[in-house]
């Protein structure tokens, strides 16, 4: 090579280099830029290598066939610790040094938008956790030496770890959004570091016995297979969801944080139905199909109430994301936040939840059990109840976030007050009274008794309040609509 | 209220908090180039306007313009042509200035060699290119709002919005600003900017826009308002070479005169006669033996209008 060819090369590679920085996610290189300029990072660095040692003195001294797994059990609580929880408080942290002060105004008048900001921060703990796993993977390797471990199964369990870090990190980003709310600022700093500093610990630990358990355990490729699925879903979902939940606090409350959530709920039900299916022998597909589908009602009743209770109007900044086409425009309706629109998505997701499982029954040539699919029944009449509740309520509250906060707190107040009057009653009268129609404004014993047949008349007790209110939401559902497609007819060009 | 291309053009904006009217019907413009200042007294609607205009708030009435993006329907494009600077700086833990212009710089999509000669250049601009490898967090607050107004002007913004920008600053640090933000003006940048030290806003400003309880009080040319202020009184000021206090007790008792004031060797005073009731006011006062060695004409400054038209109210 020439003299004059290496600095040219020198140039070329720094020229690359600086391309490749350009194109990298500005939180992610100023998140990692001041993680490793921290005294943190070195005493979290120094704590690592001395654990090493110990994790490895201890392995070493371990007898019999399971040296292998045992070894490997404690290196991934040490590890556990690193990823679940050195991690997600750095992730914690930085984004609750975001929220005040005003920086993430500055973010905001900047290109980026509120999900680059969320994804930088998660890039960022991504690399801290790759990292951290690639410094401890000598003593990895060292335990699939010491025999009793397959490649496969120190595969997986590294992958455990990188996901239980991934997640934990995304609740620690979105428990730092949270500080944004003044009131409960010290609440939640105090409450989510004792979150996720024990949260982590248990995680290691429960990292270290689960890996210790599946090694032993030692299932075919099938059960790998499903492993890594479930593993896969469940952190996608999660992930997906503390994402939403992060960016919506970076989102002016004017702006559009309720799209991202209506299309998540769906597609979450496709996956967890996927999921079940995939896990469950056929004998118990229908109880897997039924109890997601319950799980999901139980927790996107929490996705209803919000969506049911947002501001009365569109604002001018959504208004202009209205499609032009009229017919587009009535189908997105149900995706854009306020007025009745969050109630119609929650009945067209009560819809999909409630005949879902049917379907898939009828296409897996499965047979519903009746007492679960009456308890789906009737848990998704109530989510409805009181999404209706919380817009017929919202819409009597003045605009602005403060409102929509109230209704919310109204229909929660409904559902706890209702279940601690009934659950007194219980106490206090004789013996185990049986169900009545009184009884419906406690939503799990009116569940639990109508799938069990005590409570036939519990349908109908609740779906005549609801009638009521869906007609005093009426007007609210139709005006929904009807700003929509005049903010879609706005939109076209020869309005102007 | 400008006559140049208007870059700003506010129109009937409101904003309210529950019953409290912070914005009420305030529309204004602002030509390429031009220096405004923001005046109102605590309360008076000055930050949520601004917060408005930076698209970090949204009117519930009216709309702003900024070359021709509303902030109601077009924020990206606001947020493109605004620099907006809060009025509190909160700097990133270990970083240092370089980083930390570098991650705006960044953040607003600049790419390769345009993004480092961009951080260069202001940092140059600000004074700041002999601390570029200093921790962001150690700098003094004169340093920080230079800091501040640097990471502002990163995507060379046409219309730059300063929410008191020199408050807590040291008399020269402030005297720093300034030279910075007409430097600004002079490259053709529109500025508005809200203090509460008003005579250092007089030497920046070429208009003034002053707001109370949401409202425009008054709005145009500071020569212009001072001068529509002054109409039928004028600002006299008298200084005598002694009894300052005699010269005092005599102009409290004369016709026209209002509002006598005593600093020292000078008396000031208004005066709501014409000139030839001002001549006779002077012949009655040498006559009475007063020791009169000047009598200036003063023009309203922006502390006059402001306190004439608000009163000085706090709300």
């Amino acid at each position: 090579m020439s003299a004059t060819g290496e600095p040219l090369r020198q140039a070329r590679d720094r020229e690359r280099g600086l391309l490749l920085s350009d194109r990298l996610n500005p939180l992610f290189v100023r998140d990692l830029q001041q993680s490793f300029a921290g005294r943190g990072f070195v005493a979290a660095l120094f704590l690592a290598l001395l654990a090493m040692m110990v994790v490895a003195s201890i392995a070493l001294d371990f007898e019999g066939e399971a040296r292998g797994p045992r070894a490997l059990g404690i290196v991934l609580f040490a590890l556990g610790l690193m990823v679940d929880v050195v991690v997600p408080l750095q992730a914690f942290q930085a984004t609750r040094q975001e929220m005040h002060g005003g920086t993430s105004d500055q973010l905001l008048l900047s290109s980026l938008t509120p999900a680059a900001i969320v994804r930088g921060k998660l890039l960022a703990a991504a690399l801290k956790i790759l990292l951290w796993t690639s410094l401890f993977s000598p003593l990895v390797a060292l335990t699939w030496l010491l025999r009793g471990l397959s490649v496969a199964q120190v595969g997986i369990a590294l992958v455990v770890a990188i996901a239980s870090g991934l997640v934990v990190s995304a609740v620690g980003v979105v428990l730092g959004t949270l500080t944004v709310f003044r009131r409960v600022a010290t609440l939640v700093n105090v409450g989510a570091a004792l979150m996720l500093t024990g949260g982590g610990f248990g995680m290691a630990l429960g990292l270290s016995g689960m890996t210790f358990a599946w090694t032993r355990f030692g299932g075919g490729l099938g059960d790998l297979l499903a492993v890594l699925f479930a593993l896969l879903v469940s952190t996608v979902v999660l992930m997906a969801l503390c994402i939403l939940v992060a960016q919506s606090q970076f989102t002016h409350p004017h702006e559009n944080r309720s799209t991202g959530f209506r299309l998540f709920l769906p597609v979450a039900t496709l996956l967890i139905w996927g999921l079940g299916i995939a896990l469950a022998d056929k004998g118990d597909w229908d109880e897997a199909l039924l109890g997601s589908t319950l799980f999901l009602l139980a927790v996107g009743s929490i996705f209803f109430l919000f969506a049911a209770t947002e501001e009365r109007r569109l604002s001018p900044r959504v208004r202009m994301q209205v499609p032009q086409s009229p017919g587009a425009a009535m189908w997105v309706s149900l995706l854009l936040p306020g007025g009745g629109r969050g109630l119609l998505w929650c009945m067209a997701m009560v819809i999909l939840l409630a005949l879902g499982p049917e379907l898939l029954a009828a296409v897996l040539k499965v047979k519903l059990d009746a007492g679960l699919t009456s308890a789906v029944e009737i848990t998704a009449v109530y989510a409805v109840l009181y999404a209706a509740l919380g817009t017929f309520v919202r819409q009597r509250l003045p605009a602005g976030p403060s409102g929509s906060w109230w209704a919310r707190l109204i229909v929660i107040g409904v559902v706890v007050l209702g279940s601690v009057a009934s659950s007194l009653m219980l106490a206090m009268a004789p013996g185990f009274p049986q169900w009545n129609p009184l009884q419906i404004v406690n939503p799990v014993w009116t569940i639990v008794a109508y799938a069990d047949g005590k409570a036939d008349s519990a349908m109908m007790c609740i779906v005549v309040p609801l009638a009521f209110l869906l007609l005093g939401c009426a007007g609210t559902l139709a005006e929904g609509v009807s700003e929509v497609t005049q903010a879609s007819t706005e939109r076209r060009p020869h309005a102007a | 209220m400008a006559e140049s291309e208007a870059v700003l053009d506010v129109r009937h904006v409101s904003r309210s908090f529950g019953a409290l009217r912070a914005v009420n019907g305030l529309s204004f413009t602002l030509g390429r180039g031009q220096v405004c200042g923001f005046v109102g007294p605590n309360g008076a609607g000055k930050t949520t306007t601004m917060r408005i205009l930076a698209t970090l708030d949204l009117p519930d009435a009216g709309d702003a313009l900024v070359e021709g993006c509303s902030v109601l329907a077009d924020p990206r494009g606001v947020r493109r042509r605004v620099g907006f600077m809060s009025d509190q700086f909160v700097p990133y833990p270990n970083l240092d200035v370089e980083q930390y212009l570098d991650f705006f710089a960044r953040a607003y999509g600049l790419r390769g060699e345009e993004r480092r000669r961009r951080v260069r250049d202001l940092a140059g601009f600000c004074g700041l290119d002999t601390f570029l490898d200093r921790p962001v967090s150690g700098l003094s607050k004169g340093m920080g709002q230079r800091l501040h107004l640097a990471k502002t002007l990163l995507h060379d913004p046409v219309l730059l919005v300063l929410d008191e920008p020199t408050a807590g600053l040291d008399p020269h640090a402030r005297i720093e600003f300034r030279e910075l933000v007409l430097a600004l003006a002079q490259r053709g940048k529109s500025v508005l900017v809200s203090s509460h030290i008003l005579s250092e806003l007089a030497e920046v400003c070429d208009w003034v826009l002053v707001i109370e309880r949401g409202q425009q009080v008054v709005a145009g040319a500071i020569e212009a308002v001072g001068r529509d202020l002054q109409q039928g009184s004028l600002r006299v000021a008298w200084r005598v070479l002694a009894d300052a206090e005699g010269a005092e007790r005599f102009l409290l008792v004369q016709p026209h005169v209002e509002g006598v004031s005593r600093d020292g060797s000078r008396v000031r005073f208004g005066f709501t006669g014409d000139e030839a009731a001002l001549a006779a006011l002077l012949a009655r006062g040498a006559a009475e033996g007063l020791a009169l060695v000047e009598c200036r004409l003063e023009e309203a400054g922006l502390e006059d209008i402001f306190l004439k038209v608000t009163q000085g109210r706090l709300q």
